[in-house]
């Protein structure tokens, strides 16, 4: 799947592969200059989540990342046990991981009372 | 007979549109295209990929085909010219990840930083003027002391070591931008330890005979990679204009793949399938060709039917 995504203050994020709510793959797009990037960086991240736990996979934390409020087209395919992530057409992640082989896809934020979250999706694609 | 069907279907295909005719070639013809794709790129998965890339050249070029009495044959061409095309892709692509990967890596020393600074040393080197490159190949690539860089240099041994240190600096500067922070003396280490390792044994002596032969002995692929990099020579020396023409064709070709690839278009409104999995419905809304998201209260999920 692809989107245009974008945020002013956090990430906004694909889902891949959910068993349920608690359980799959999340590719996150945090941009630079958000407040949330300013504690952790800004970064596209490859996810995984079992049964609420999240562990990285793959960062990425290189140029290319756009600063928050601009858009970035970001493309995740999930194909057998690789994961291949792209920013703005450029591969970024590619990775492996066994643990979950189908699910559902979506799309995903976080946002908290303190520091709330607000995305776009645009142009949203699946293959 | 099974040639005119391939005539005629590709005709219903260019002329009136036809899926049905064009479902039948790929039926038809895909254990072809997908074996030699196969034994070509060597990975299942590629193989898929450069089999539907092959497919999809078909489907734009059968106006131009459909009078063509048997499509096998320019399928197997096709897909070997496809397959070449994209191991090449593979290369840039592994490439990129490279350079993506070094961003990540701050301040590593010596052994654990060469496989990681490994794919990029000869570009670095390749990206040195000539007379840098030439102390710098002849130093740590075929570790002739300074005395003898100086020598083939036409220099003293001061000049050839002075050479050499401004060298280190700008591999230092290359691999710096990259994310990697060495000293001079970290990278002449690793570049010596590492930049050459010896070659099988039978090998020189094949190629010292296939080579004085002119390559009259030499396998298809390997005169297949000679004449390509021929080719490859003779852009360089063409540069702009060309280079920036292959750049066009190169960017219209990967968008036709994006959207012939499965037939996608863009999602025309919130997906009538999804649904909240986490979180509130009033947090996603769509206005002006965009899904909007909002939270302030932790996970909000909107996922397809499974």
């Amino acid at each position: 799947m692809s989107a245009t995504v974008g945020t002013t203050n956090r990430d906004a994020d694909f889902a891949l592969r959910m068993q349920d709510a608690d359980s799959g793959y999340y590719v996150l797009f945090v941009p630079n200059g958000t407040p949330w990037s300013k504690d952790n960086g800004c970064l596209v991240s490859l996810l995984r989540k079992t049964a609420g736990e999240e562990s990285t996979l793959a960062m990425y934390r290189g140029r290319g990342i756009s600063e928050a409020g601009q858009s970035a087209k970001i493309t995740a395919t999930a194909k057998g046990p690789w994961f291949e992530v792209q920013l703005n057409g450029v591969t970024v992640i590619r990775t492996k991981d066994t643990t979950y082989a189908s699910g559902f896809i979506g799309l995903r934020i976080y946002g908290q009372e303190d520091m709330p979250c607000d995305a776009t999706f645009s142009k949203l694609m699946f293959y | 007979m099974e040639a005119t069907d391939d005539s005629v279907l590709l005709r219903r295909y260019a002329e009136n549109n036809s899926n049905e005719a064009f479902a039948a070639l790929v039926t038809r013809h895909v254990n072809l295209v997908y074996s030699v794709a196969l034994r070509q790129a060597g990975n299942p998965h590629h193989a898929e990929e450069i089999t539907q890339a092959v497919f999809i050249i078909l489907a734009r070029k059968a106006g131009q085909l459909r009078h063509d009495k048997a499509i096998s044959s320019w399928l197997f061409q096709t897909t070997r010219l496809t397959a070449n095309n994209f191991s090449r892709s593979e290369t840039r692509r592994h490439r990129r990840e490279e350079e993506a990967y070094m961003q990540s890596v701050l301040n590593e020393t010596g052994s654990d930083v060469w496989p990681k600074i490994a794919p990029l040393l000869d570009a670095a080197v390749a990206g040195l003027r000539e007379p840098d490159r030439r102390a710098i190949v002849l130093r740590f690539y075929e570790g002739r002391n300074l005395r003898e860089v100086g020598l083939a240099l036409g220099a003293s041994e001061d000049a050839a070591e002075k050479r050499i240190s401004r060298a280190l600096e700008k591999l230092r500067s290359f691999f710096s931008r990259r994310g990697v922070s060495l000293t001079p003396a970290i990278i002449a280490g690793v570049i010596s330890a590492n930049s050459v390792q010896a070659a099988p044994t039978a090998l020189g002596a094949y190629v010292a005979t296939v080579a004085a032969a002119k390559g009259v002995a030499a396998s298809g692929s390997t005169l297949t990679l000679i004449k390509g990099t021929l080719k490859l020579m003779a852009w360089t020396k063409a540069k702009t204009a060309m280079i920036a023409g292959a750049c066009v064709l190169l960017t219209a070709g990967t968008a036709t793949t994006v959207i012939l690839y499965s037939q996608v278009k863009p999602v025309q409104s919130l997906p009538k399938n999804w649904s909240v999995l986490r979180g509130d419905v009033g947090q996603w809304t769509w206005a002006n060709g965009k899904i909007n998201a909002h939270s302030t209260t932790g996970d909000c999920l909107l996922a397809s039917a499974r």
